[in-house]
């Protein structure tokens, strides 16, 4: 299948785009998160993610999902600290 | 439900009978606590689907924790590493069944007849330009015949040119995602390194074809 002139430069474009990157800012995505909830500085700790994260909205999906369930479960846990 | 350290979850999960069945049975539940706070994000608990959704992703999630246990590096807590598994897990569900119930048969309609689009013609560019770009897109052809598999060809065509998710992809290639990452990957290291070689970047070549 010969490739058309646009989707020749659709393949080059994608060869720039960060897609590739994901699986690399997936594996430490636990840890930026954590350091993030510790309101430590993440960006200057794992900048190759935040940079990432500025610009994958799959990844960035990913990150703020989990961010809530952190927060979400770490409020959950005090109400019911302070409960007992 | 028993608090465990990192060592102490790998322990029990890579056991045998009833400490590892204990372990299975917490995960479960830190996963029914937490996965709900991220599928609400992009489906209403509401949703006859809802929890249909979340058992589904806890089944599979166990599953591959299971599997992955030794890829778990302990720089974060084991139950963070848990929840972003299952995270990832339920976005591309999500995503594959869209995906699935809206575009898929119109894809494969075209993907072997993709429409003849010349980017050549009516850029109103001059003719030196026009000969530049016709001699760099032969190049490029040249390039991706000579440097490509087949089946890393067909993965940056996926991906690249149909905007197929990467889930989708490797379902249709026979293969896990990381397997896929490592080929694209592979791709992308050879067609960078041979382009360098001819004198091209790929940014090189998407600013001559944005101008004039």
């Amino acid at each position: 299948m010969e490739l058309s002139d646009s989707s020749l430069l659709d393949l080059i474009r994608f060869l720039e785009s960060p897609e590739l990157d994901c699986e690399r800012v997936f594996d430490v995505l636990d840890q930026y998160a954590e350091i993030e909830i510790r309101t430590e500085d993440a960006a200057r700790l794992l900048p190759f993610v935040h940079r990432h994260l500025e610009t994958c909205s799959k990844c960035c999906d990913e990150y703020e999902a989990l961010l809530d369930v952190l927060i979400k479960i770490q409020e959950s846990e005090g109400n019911k600290n302070d409960r007992l | 439900m028993s608090t465990r350290t990192n060592q102490e979850w790998l322990q029990a999960l890579k056991s045998q009978g009833l400490a590892r069945d204990a372990a299975l049975e917490d995960l479960r539940a830190i996963l029914a606590k937490g996965l709900p706070y991220a599928l609400s994000r992009w489906i209403s608990p509401a949703d006859p689907q809802f929890e249909f959704l979340v058992e589904e992703v806890i089944q599979e999630a166990l599953l591959r924790i299971l599997e992955r246990l030794d890829s778990f590096q302990g720089r974060s807590q084991f139950t963070t590493w848990v929840h972003k598994i299952a995270i990832r897990i339920a976005l591309s569900e999500l995503r594959r069944k869209r995906w699935r119930d809206s575009s898929l048969d119109e894809l494969v309609d075209n993907e072997e007849t993709p429409v003849p689009e010349s980017l050549l013609e009516d850029s109103g560019a001059g003719p030196e330009i026009s000969l530049e770009r016709a001699d760099m897109l032969q190049r490029i052809r040249r390039v991706i015949t000579e440097e490509l598999t087949e089946r890393q060809r067909q993965a940056l065509i996926y991906l690249g040119v149909q905007g197929i998710p990467i889930e989708e992809v490797a379902r249709r290639l026979n293969t896990n995602r990381n397997a896929l990452y490592k080929l694209l990957h592979d791709a992308r290291v050879r067609l960078k390194h041979r382009l360098a070689r001819e004198g091209l970047s790929a940014q090189e070549i998407l600013t001559a074809f944005e101008t004039g």
